[in-house]
């Protein structure tokens, strides 16, 4: 019988079977089941939350804004605008505007009279209460304005962060890109729990209740359109625009995606968009695509008109047009 | 001179224009604007004041900007309201004078050229209007209040952008569907008003080119792959 060290069982002592608690074995269980509790303890944090106030019960078992019956949409915006006096100091005169009949928004942009003053990008960040005090903060204008070289329309040479003495610069001509509301808008069909969609006068709107922040939309959008909020929005109290909307410019909360909505809080009650209201030069047409008398329809009837990034198919409802 | 100086400025002068001595003041315009704006010892040697001369008794007058309405609705006040041009404004009419050119232009005749530019008023008019050449191309040779028309006819002040339409007919056809220039206020009729800056509310007519403006700071955006791209190398980013 030749000797096999396979078969060869050592002898193991009673604590090498048993494993009983040593130093290093305690210290490793430990460290796991605070771990545990911890983790335990985030699950539950929105319990906390409840129990003391910050959150309440219809937050957590809020429904999707297009199944929410009106009366629970009233009791909603009432209690995010008192969240909204607790945390920023003022009762915003919050509602939620819908969408007017007959009416498809459309906006043209005149690269012709553009000379990318950035009053447009800044009006909009005093519109939509974005953060804008700290040195640190990004300020999430939903309008970019690119600096681009005469001669072409080339993006990739393009830069947002231009800052001469004076515009317009010879030589150079500016394009604004904001959202351009398509009518096959990629970003509506990667979100994955549908919290943005088209709404009847073809505004892409996002439910900021509902947003999971996945940024699967901003990662869709061909033309940056979409901003994250990384941190709670930062705003003194006497800067806050307290004409408010439920699906546009009220204070975001953390965590978030947020878009450009055409200011549907003004443009669903008649007014211009903050961006064309500033406009110094009257660059910016606004409309209801359906009228044909509006501005829009007549850009689009007797300009020539660009579309940006056309071969992608997201049909915009936003145009650039030329007078010259 | 101190004094008669608070005292107009007090208000008094349009009283003094009312009494008929606004007839002498304009004439010593017109007599001391030969002489050499260098008496100016009792006032401040100000910019406004060389504008006028010192010796007549005519006071010297700052010279704050025009009161240009406001674009747009009085309910946005946290938007930038600027309007796009800043005037001067005449220095008689910002001292009470009313509007009415021909009080000056009755005693100075039509001409369609000076070969220098003599009287006060109008000093910092330069005429940079395509190849136009003239005064009496725009106003009218005889009422002064008014425009010209193709025919001779009178274009009223209000009426000016009939005037710019003679030369810009496609602007004036953009501006009349609201497709060129301002626009403030409500896009739908039926819910509010729509405000339409005129033609010279944006261009100074004798100069019409819309004047470069500085920029606002650039914002600082959320980076989105790329980082800024370097101010002094732009051809390095389209190269890769």
């Amino acid at each position: 019988m030749s000797h096999d060290p396979q078969n060869e069982v050592s002898p193991r002592t009673v604590e090498q079977v048993y494993k009983p608690m040593n130093r290093r074995t305690f210290l490793k269980g430990a460290a796991a089941s605070m771990i545990g509790v911890a983790g335990l303890m985030a699950a539950l944090k929105p319990l906390l939350e409840l129990e003391s106030g910050a959150v309440t019960l219809d937050d957590l078992l809020q429904k999707h804004y297009r199944e929410l019956t009106r009366e629970d949409l009233q009791r909603i915006i009432i209690s995010l605008a008192q969240k909204e006096q607790r945390e920023y100091g003022v009762y915003p005169n919050l509602r939620d505007v819908k969408p007017l009949d007959g009416v498809e928004f459309g906006y043209a942009l005149n690269l012709t009279r553009c000379i990318g003053c950035r009053k447009c990008a800044n009006a909009c960040l005093k519109e939509n209460n974005q953060s804008r005090e700290d040195a640190k903060d990004l300020e999430m204008s939903y309008i970019r304005v690119l600096e681009l070289n005469k001669g072409a329309i080339n993006l990739e040479t393009s830069d947002p962060y231009y800052d001469p003495a004076l515009v317009p610069q010879e030589g150079k001509y500016y394009m604004p890109v904001q959202c351009h509301q398509c009518r096959q808008s990629p970003c509506t069909k990667v979100c994955p729990v549908q919290a943005t969609w088209q709404e009847q006068d073809g505004l892409v709107v996002v439910d900021y209740n509902w947003c999971i922040g996945c940024r699967y939309c901003m990662a869709a959008c061909p033309y940056d359109a979409r901003r994250f909020n990384y941190k709670k929005p930062t705003v003194a109290k006497d800067q806050i625009n307290p004409n408010q909307s439920y699906l546009s410019n009220r204070i975001r909360p953390k965590g978030v995606v947020e878009k450009c909505t055409f200011c549907l809080h003004r443009t669903r009650e008649g007014k211009y968009p903050a961006c064309q209201e500033v406009c110094p030069t009257g660059a910016r047409v606004f409309g209801n695509l359906l009228d044909p008398n509006s501005e829009i329809s007549y850009v689009l009837n007797n300009k020539r008109v660009y579309i940006l990034k056309e071969d992608v198919g997201t049909q915009p409802r936003f145009y650039y047009f030329f007078d010259k | 001179m101190i004094a008669i100086e608070r005292w107009i400025q007090r208000g008094n002068l349009r009283t003094l224009m009312k009494l008929g001595i606004g007839v002498v003041v304009s004439a010593s315009i017109m007599n001391g604007a030969g002489e050499a704006p260098s008496a100016g010892t009792d006032s401040p040697p100000t910019a406004a004041a060389t504008a006028f001369v010192t010796t007549s008794p005519l006071p010297s007058i700052a010279r704050p900007q025009a009161n240009q309405p406001l674009a747009g609705l009085p309910s946005d006040t946290h938007l930038d309201k600027t309007p796009p041009r800043r005037t001067k404004g005449l220095d008689l009419v910002k001292a009470g004078w009313t509007y009415n050119c021909m009080e000056c232009h009755k005693l100075f005749p039509a001409r369609w050229h000076y070969d220098d530019r003599p009287f006060n008023e109008h000093k910092d008019v330069k005429l940079e209007h395509g190849n136009n050449r003239f005064c009496l191309n725009c106003h009218h040779p005889t009422n002064r209040n008014a425009f010209v028309d193709y025919d001779g006819a009178e274009i009223a002040q209000a009426d000016v952008v009939k005037l710019c339409a003679k030369c810009h007919g496609t602007i004036y056809r953009d501006w009349e569907a609201g497709v060129h220039g301002r626009q403030n206020g409500f896009w739908k009729a039926e819910l509010g008003d729509k405000t339409k800056l005129r033609c010279i509310q944006c261009h100074d007519p004798h100069s019409p080119k819309f004047k470069p403006m500085q920029p606002l700071a650039p914002l600082r955006y959320p980076p989105r792959g790329a980082n800024p791209l370097p101010a002094t190398s732009p051809q390095t980013s389209a190269a890769h």
